[in-house]
């Protein structure tokens, strides 16, 4: 549901840094998103469009990287990589939310024309 | 015009740019350039949230966000909560719903101060709805901030509001999964209120298995058992805040 807003706003971005570059295009824009984001792909690559409709991000390809979640785990001293959703540490077997990777959600890069 | 966000005062028509005219169709291909380095979309989000973060540390209230699914039981918890607390404590409210000011109104006869923001269609509140509901909060007033977020277990998830507590309750009749088919946000929770303890009988709610996917999906939580409505296991909830009260009033001197 939020994915409309979250699209609204990258448009609101990547339209506004076409316009300064003087492009008439925006070919590509590189997003990283976290598991833990609360952004479902989909919803946001068909708002993403729909939003895009007769401006310069019209034809523009949305590649997302999915960033996995990785939390920390204190008595190993290390960042493991977390099945969803499990948050032991596969060494000793410790709980831990101390999430390092798997919140993000960014723009990363745009390419324009 | 509010100096913080920018934004007419509870108006606030994002400036969308409207393309069309100027645009032409004539495109140039293989000439694509970078335009920009990286940019967090959540990050007017997060700014407000910073800004509300800051205002409660200098006036010293606890703030409180809660959520859950809609009828787990979010209003007559804080209800019981301000009757509880509000001669002890300075309690206020921020209730969000899609409509109507109903659970304002049944936190007022509770006996705190609640304004009401009804998002219309947004499924979740916002820093800047919280922002905005400040206007009419005198924090200096305050010791502690109670938020009840639209009932949704998805996007709550992803809007900080400069809170001090992420609360997620659930109620027995919800079923005892329910921790491990939203993850993203019970792995958020400071504290997990499971409610509805009185009718946990009658569905046959298994109380182990919850608390061992409660474990699971939301290691880091509070775990409190509470009937609302009878008010059993509500005291350890209340006890939870008040050393969160008391924590944050010393820390503001």
């Amino acid at each position: 549901m939020h994915e409309f807003g979250i699209a609204q706003g990258l448009m609101d971005v990547v339209l506004g840094r076409a316009r300064e570059a003087g492009a008439t295009r925006i070919e590509q824009v590189n997003l990283a998103i976290g598991v833990l984001a609360g952004v479902e792909e989909e919803a946001l690559q068909f708002a993403f469009r729909a939003l895009g409709e007769d401006t310069p991000a019209a034809e523009t390809r949305l590649v997302v990287e999915k960033i996995p979640l990785r939390c920390y785990c204190r008595p190993c001293d290390a960042v493991f990589e977390c099945k969803p959703f499990a948050y032991r540490c596969p060494t000793c077997g410790a709980a831990s939310a101390e999430v390092r990777t798997g919140k993000e959600l960014n723009l990363v890069s745009m390419e324009v024309s | 015009m509010c100096e913080t966000c920018g934004c007419a005062v509870n108006h606030h028509p994002h400036e969308h740019p409207h393309h069309g005219d100027d645009h032409d169709h004539h495109h140039d291909h293989g000439t694509a350039e970078s335009a920009g380095g990286p940019h967090a979309l959540l990050a007017m989000n997060d700014r407000l949230a910073a800004g509300n973060r800051r205002h409660f540390r200098e006036h010293g209230v606890t703030v409180v966000n809660i959520v859950s699914s809609p009828g787990s039981g979010k209003t007559a918890l804080l209800e019981r909560t301000i009757r509880t607390l509000a001669p002890e404590l300075r309690v206020a409210a921020i209730v969000g719903d899609l409509a109507t000011d109903n659970d304002a109104a049944r936190l007022r006869s509770a006996g705190a101060p609640a304004h009401q923001i009804t998002t219309g269609s947004a499924c979740h509140l916002d820093a800047h709805m919280i922002h905005h509901a400040l206007d009419d909060i005198r924090l200096g007033d305050l010791d502690l901030l109670l938020i009840e977020n639209v009932g949704n277990l998805v996007c709550p998830a992803a809007f900080d509001l400069g809170e001090d507590l992420f609360v997620v309750l659930l109620s027995t009749t919800e079923g005892e999964d329910k921790p491990l088919k939203y993850p993203v946000i019970f792995l958020k929770a400071d504290a997990v209120v499971l409610n509805k303890t009185d009718l946990a009988a009658a569905v046959e709610f298994k109380r182990d298995i919850a608390m061992a996917n409660i474990e699971t999906a939301a290691p880091k939580a509070k775990v409190f058992t509470t009937s609302a409505r009878t008010g059993d296991g509500v005291e350890a909830w209340l006890d939870y805040l008040r050393r969160h009260v008391k924590a944050k009033r010393s820390l503001a001197g």
